[in-house]
């Protein structure tokens, strides 16, 4: 050891593990923390870093949030930048940098902390450059940033007006009412950027300098503004930061006694780990502190000393979805809802859940997930579960169903008008083995019904480019174009390539929000790719739900429309997946909420 | 024509092939579905906004607006004056995220190739002396074995036994370790599998080639002679076999062994974790970053175009028969 | 082999054959007259190789329409017939439905074949190796010799006998038993005689024995986290081992083929504008093209082949035209050259057959190659999972080697032994088929 130490010494002992005490006998020493090892302290005491160490498969692009928003940079980012407010899992905002209120629903008044300082000399973090952030580069036209939600900040096209009232406040100004919008993520958990930083770039429209630029790949603007510091970023490797002595949340008066001392962990690590089966194998042996775990390995984990599994609901629903557009070789039934509700009738939803996702995950019925409080139990129609679930009853029901169509059963099997057995094609998202062994699953239970159906898998943007994406095939304009995702009524706009089903397009559902869903389910809706045309008026509906501050209207609203999605079946709800996470069993903070993460800061190891 | 001719048309004829390579790198580029593309285009409907705007905003910020030949005329002009680019998905230059990436794919490539080569000869000279014996069998087994396993499996399996259950090893690679002790005893800890992994991989390729070799020789006249006139075996095995069953074999090297080392890099480095060439170049295929992908095409590119100079050159300079202006 | 030699009577005097295979012979004999000293004594009497297939015998025959070419005609004629059938007939639907009642099974079961794409290129290479291999076969002294120089490889013996095997079990084998279906109740079962903690099984299939879960008979191999059975999925992967290795091999070799006696016999510009191209190809490392290409244009088992067949033939085109280059200034080319015979045919009939085992040593060893990169592609994510291929296998069950150590283990195996055995053979082919070769 070039050190001379032993390296046990400055490793954090979380657990004792067989294997240390083995190698410490072999006089090896740790392999894997060299770094904020440094010498003993003066005192003689050894002061032991307390690491947090979690496995990724891909490592972030970019910490540059104002041109990427995806998950991984978010997370490296949030370290460093808490972000204008969290949201608790009872729903109710918790301020951070800035408090948001409203009188009436309309006008959102932000106030941020006066103890806000950037780094890098930029000075305090004031309403302007929150105005600068907004309007120079959110609402900016043309996107000269690359900001990739434009929408977020635009109202029908046109730019939310932002005002500044104060030194350290601001104004945003809706069209309308809007009860939601603080649980939008458009405020939430918003980063902000020094004025003077963004000044150097904005006028050329530089979006290749911003990219480039020294002090937004590391951060150094970021001062006391979040719980760590940037330490160092490995490319694809490991992303580091340290804890930050100077962060704001400490001298702030009114936090819960939790956040007083946070963080608790000296650094907090990203490591990459691209291979699945080396990222459970690091967890076992301790080199990781969590690591998200697939459903099917679960089992593994269990009963595994040192090791807790946590399971926290999520929002993602897995669907399986029927090809409405003309390219379908089932089109003309699959757009009847009595098709669709017989085909729910097929597949058992609770088996999927028990034996493909080994109980981690729960069965969906509509929309919305069970936790949110705008899932109406009552309202919900249930198909594929219980007396709802049966080959014999699928098979009455898309007998009688099939009658307005040019199916029909011949035999036991589905034939078209030519006699023709019907094949269906489903596409599935490779990746995902629960994924694969759903799309075998639903072709088994298709064909108990007389219905052939072959799968395919294909990389997720494959998949889209050639099935989801759909554009206007007939003569001239299309009436109406919604995007990329739907270019027209389904009779003149399909994809590239036919198919019948596609299972593995998650969709978010919004419990926060549920007016977001409103793509989905209109017949113009931006996501609209299955060509859905709804019987009830969802849109009407949803206009009422957005426009009202009466949250008992509001709640008969949603839960109204809710159950009409669950009788109309525009798609197979299958079920709402979950997220596992395997942790080090020291972990003492993550509860198993939706939403868990807005307090990883106040977590911590128990040594004892 | 002398030599300097010689060498200069290969060094033109090199440059061709890194054009063409590249050329035909960026178009097919160019027809890949973008599955980054599909994903940010998803997410912006979903949430209301315009999938069409986010489209446009990605191929911005990617470098991606503006008709094909005039990136590819930039990009090439960039070359030309050393810079190859930004790389997207990595927020920092190619040449950088390849010198990054390239010591720690050494760390483990030189030791294994070296291991392997010592190795691969041995068994091969072994070989060629006992043909269609049972310890030349149990020898060519041994060379085969590493060849014939499947990597990423072995590589799976071997962390399994030494890092999760005997605990000799640490799972991950730790690249700040290896890039800031690069001669520790922990470095060397954690390097030792992925060595063994690509080590045994290669061995197969270098037996094979020594044996043939060898067996050219076993049976040649001088070997015949010496031994006639008492040369006592392990002479005749070390000056008489193994020298001039050197001189191609270092030929191969280049060529064989590079092919192995790659390919299974990229394997070794997926499984072990380790940030080196192989991820860096299946990272920028996945994730379609442009400038990182014809980067990383250049580096197997110029080694074996540089590789093939060189030993022909060797070729040339060392052997009177072969005339220059021939190629 | 000498003037002679009995063959000589029923060579084609007309196209100068004895003169070629003399000169031919006096080199060949040279460096056998060192080896075999050195060898156990080989047959001295007609050390016949690859060569020395009596192809212009056989061709004056054809002439006459041997039963050989007659069998190649309706196999031919057969196999266009059925792929017209399937393409402008049958179109999506399956092409052969028979039902038949199996002695061994309860349930009358249709035996239904829609010929994919693959099959219909794996039945063409059988065809083409199968009468390829007519002239060995026929000539009894050569098989014989063959037979004595490459049993002396004892592993290469059995490897060879281990892949007949794999062979016929992927191919006839798989006809007859279900391929490998969904059962997510029976998932995990361990393999006979073994036991598994219960907790890991969905459900355990056998009995359980003291909290342990035991493999019963009706999964021998155990099965997979999808309920697969892992004996039926490993037969599965045979065949696709098989068609990867074989159809990909062909077509690179009937490409390297052309390309390298093209560019030996025409010279000039065209040697040197094919052989440019070969360096092109062959400077983009062979994996990184595959991944490349897979990555680009997807991973089905067709597109795989494709990919493998038409970019991988680079290193065999050059082994081909080094040995044409040869051949080409041996006498019996001048001599067949000046009694007339067309360039076409000189390649055809001298050039082709001349340097034919380098071709088989390179193909064989083409073969383990191309099997593994399918399994490394799986491994990558870029394989069509739907596949049952060894390397699909592996790579699905990869990340249960610390729970259920079978579902990687056992096609990991099997695909570890096949490549094995063709290395074995490969070099045994090489030793066999021509000692001089260098690599």
């Amino acid at each position: 050891m070039p050190s001379g130490t032993s390296l046990d010494d400055c490793r954090p002992t979380l657990r004792g593990r067989s294997r240390r005490s083995f190698l410490s006998l072999l006089g090896l020493g740790g392999a894997a923390a060299l770094a904020g090892c440094s010498a003993p302290e003066s005192d003689g005491t050894v002061a032991e870093p307390v690491e947090y160490v979690e496995g990724t498969a891909t490592g972030t692009r970019t910490l540059n949030f104002l041109s990427v928003d995806d998950n991984p940079a978010v997370n490296r980012v949030q370290l460093a930048l808490d972000g204008a407010y969290a949201v608790t899992p009872e729903q109710e905002i918790f301020p951070l940098w800035a408090d948001i209120s409203t009188d009436e629903g309309r006008v959102y008044t932000v106030e941020l902390r006066d103890n806000l300082e950037w780094g890098a000399e930029y000075g305090q973090m004031t309403a302007e450059d929150w105005i600068y952030t907004i309007t120079e580069v959110f609402q900016a036209d043309p996107n000269w940033a690359g900001f990739p939600n434009t929408g977020d900040w635009r109202q029908n096209g046109e730019p939310i007006p932002v005002e500044k009232t104060g030194r350290r406040s601001f104004e945003i100004q809706l069209q309308s009412v809007d009860p939601a919008f603080p649980l939008r993520p458009v405020m939430w958990g918003a980063f902000c950027m020094p004025k003077a930083l963004i000044e150097q770039y904005r006028p050329g429209g530089d979006q290749a300098g911003l990219q480039q630029d020294e002090e937004v790949q590391t951060l150094t603007y970021a001062g006391n503004l979040g719980p760590y510091r940037f330490e160092r970023w490995e490319r694809e490797s490991e992303f580091v930061a340290v804890r930050n002595d100077e962060y704001y949340l400490r001298e702030v008066d009114g936090v819960p006694d939790e956040w007083r001392d946070a963080p608790y962990f000296d650094s907090y690590t990203y490591q990459v780990v691209p291979e699945g089966s080396s990222r459970l194998s690091a967890l076992r042996s301790g080199e990781l502190t969590a690591t998200d775990v697939p459903e099917t390995r679960v089992e593994q984990l269990e009963g595994v000393d040192g090791i807790d599994v946590k399971v926290f609901p999520q929002a993602f629903m897995t669907s399986l979805i029927y090809n409405q557009r003309s390219n379908g070789s089932f089109y003309e039934a699959l757009r009847e809802p009595a098709v669709r509700r017989a085909l729910a009738h097929a597949v058992d939803k609770e088996h999927i859940v028990d034996d493909v996702l080994r109980g981690y995950g729960n069965v969906a019925h509509t929309f919305q997930p069970t936790f949110s409080q705008w899932y109406a139990d009552d309202e919900v129609t249930e198909y594929g579960v219980g007396d709802t679930y049966g080959h014999e009853r699928a098979r009455e029901l898309l007998e009688s169903a099939l009658d307005p169509t040019p199916y029909r059963y011949d035999g036991d099997r589905v034939v078209d008008e030519d006699d023709e057995q019907v094949t269906l094609d489903l596409v599935f998202v490779q990746g995902s083995q629960a994924v694969q062994t759903t799309a075998q699953l639903v072709a088994q239970e298709y064909d108990a019904v007389g219905l052939d159906v072959e799968i395919t898998g294909k990389e997720y943007g494959t998949l889209v480019e050639q099935h989801v994406f759909n554009s206007w095939q007939g003569d001239g304009d299309p009436p109406w174009n919604a995007g990329p995702y739907n270019g027209g009524p389904r009779d003149g706009s399909v994809s590239q390539d036919p198919w019948d089903l596609i299972l593995g397009v998650t969709f978010n559902t919004y419990p926060r929000t549920p007016s977001a869903t409103r793509g989905f389910t209109i017949e113009r809706g931006g996501i609209n790719f299955y060509g859905y045309v709804p019987e009830t008026d969802f849109g009407s509906l949803f206009e009422t739900a957005t426009g009202t501050v009466d949250e008992t209207e509001r709640g008969e609203t949603l839960a109204e429309i809710f159950g009409a999605l669950s009788a109309e079946q525009p798609f197979n709800f299958l079920n709402m997946g979950v997220k596992i996470v395997g942790y080090d069993s020291a972990v003492r903070g993550p509860e198993e909420v939706f939403g868990y993460t807005w307090n990883r800061n106040t977590w911590r190891l128990d040594s004892a | 024509m002398g030599l300097k001719w010689y060498t200069a048309r290969r060094v033109a004829w090199a440059g061709v092939v890194a054009g063409v390579i590249l050329t035909v790198t960026f178009v097919l580029l160019e027809l890949a579905p973008d599955s980054q593309l599909a994903s940010v285009q998803f997410q912006a409907a979903a949430r209301g906004g315009s999938a069409d705007a986010a489209a446009e905003a990605y191929a911005r910020r990617r470098g991606l607006d503006g008709p094909l030949w005039e990136r590819y005329v930039d990009y090439l002009a960039n070359l030309a004056t050393g810079d190859w680019g930004w790389s997207d998905t990595r927020s920092q230059p190619v040449g950088e995220a390849i010198l990054t990436a390239l010591p720690y794919s050494l760390m483990y490539t030189v030791p294994a190739v070296i291991a392997s080569t010592a190795l691969g000869i041995s068994i091969g000279l072994y070989s060629a002396f006992n043909q269609y014996t049972k310890t030349d069998y149990a020898a060519t087994f041994v060379a085969f074995f590493g060849i014939s396993v499947p990597n990423f499996w072995f590589g799976i399996l071997l962390l399994l036994v030494f890092a999760v259950h005997l605990g000799w090893v640490p799972v991950l690679f730790d690249a700040e370790l290896a890039r800031t002790h690069t001669f520790s005893l922990a470095n060397a800890r954690q390097l030792a599998l992925p060595v063994f992994v690509l080590g045994t991989s290669a061995v197969a390729g270098t037996m094979r080639y020594t044996r043939a070799e060898a067996l050219e020789y076993v049976r040649a006249t001088f070997v015949k002679a010496a031994r006639a006139k008492g040369v006592s075996e392990r002479r005749i095995l070390t000056r008489h076999v193994l020298r001039p069953t050197l001189v191609p074999l270092s030929t191969i090297l280049v060529g064989d062994l590079l092919g192995v080392v790659l390919s299974a890099s990229y394997l070794v480095e997926v499984v072990f974790g380790i940030p080196g060439l192989g991820r860096l170049s299946l990272e920028a295929i996945r994730r379609q970053d442009t400038a990182l992908v014809l980067g990383t095409t250049l580096v197997p590119v110029f080694v074996a175009v540089v590789g093939n100079l060189l030993q022909d050159l060797a070729y040339a300079v060392l052997d009177p028969r072969i005339d220059y202006g021939d190629r | 082999m000498n003037g002679d030699d009995g063959n000589d009577s029923m060579r084609d005097q007309v196209s100068g054959t004895s003169t070629d295979q003399a000169s031919d012979s006096t080199t060949d004999q040279a460096s056998d007259s060192t080896m075999d000293r050195v060898r156990d004594n080989v047959d001295r009497n007609g050390p016949e190789r690859f060569e020395d297939v009596d192809w212009d015998a056989i061709d004056a025959e054809g002439r006459r329409l041997t039963k050989t070419r007659l069998a190649a005609f309706v196999a031919c004629g057969l196999y266009v017939l059925t792929l017209a059938y399937d393409v402008l007939v049958a179109g999506d639907d399956a092409t052969f439905e028979i039902s038949v009642g199996l002695p061994w099974s309860t349930t009358e079961s249709a035996y239904v074949w829609d010929v994919t794409a693959v099959d219909w290129l794996f039945v063409a290479s059988l065809l083409v190796v199968g009468f390829a291999l007519v002239p060995v076969a026929r000539n009894r002294r050569l098989r014989a010799y063959y037979w004595r120089r490459f049993r002396r490889h004892r592993p290469a013996v059995i490897s060879a006998w281990y892949l007949l095997c794999i062979f016929l079990l992927g191919t006839v084998g798989t006809l007859f038993i279900e391929p490998p279906s969904l059962d997510v109740a029976a998932a995990y079962q361990p393999p006979v005689f073994l036991s598994v903690e219960a907790s890991i099984p969905t459900e355990c299939v056998g009995p359980v024995v003291d909290g342990r879960c035991r493999g019963t008979w009706e999964y021998p191999l155990g099965t997979t986290g999808e309920g697969k059975g892992l004996a039926a999925l490993a037969v599965f992967g045979m065949r696709v081992s098989m068609q990867v290795g074989l159809i990909a091999t062909l077509i690179s070799v009937a490409i390297a083929t052309l390309v390298g006696t093209t560019a030996a016999y025409a010279g000039g510009w065209i040697d040197e504008a094919l052989m440019r191209y070969v360096d092109i190809q062959q400077t983009f490392p062979t994996f990184f093209l595959f991944l490349f290409l897979a990555y680009l244009y997807g991973g089905s088992l067709f597109v795989l082949i494709v990919i493998f067949g038409v970019t991988g033939w680079g290193g065999i085109a050059r082994i081909v035209r080094s040995e044409a280059i040869q051949r080409r200034q041996e006498q019996y080319i001048a001599a067949a050259r000046a009694s007339g015979a067309s360039t076409l045919s000189v390649v055809r009939r001298h050039v082709v057959p001349n340097v034919s085992n380098s071709i088989v040593t390179a193909a064989t060893l083409n073969v383990p190659f191309l099997v593994l990169s399918e399994a490394a592609l799986s491994f990558i994510g870029l394989g069509d999972v739907t596949l049952p291929s060894w390397g699909q296998t592996i790579a699905t069950g990869r990340g249960d080697l610390g729970t259920a150590w079978w579902i990687s283990t056992v096609p990991g195996l099997f695909l570890f032994a096949t490549i094995l055995a063709f290395n074995f053979l490969g070099d045994a082919l090489r030793d066999a088929l021509d000692p001089r070769q260098e690599v």
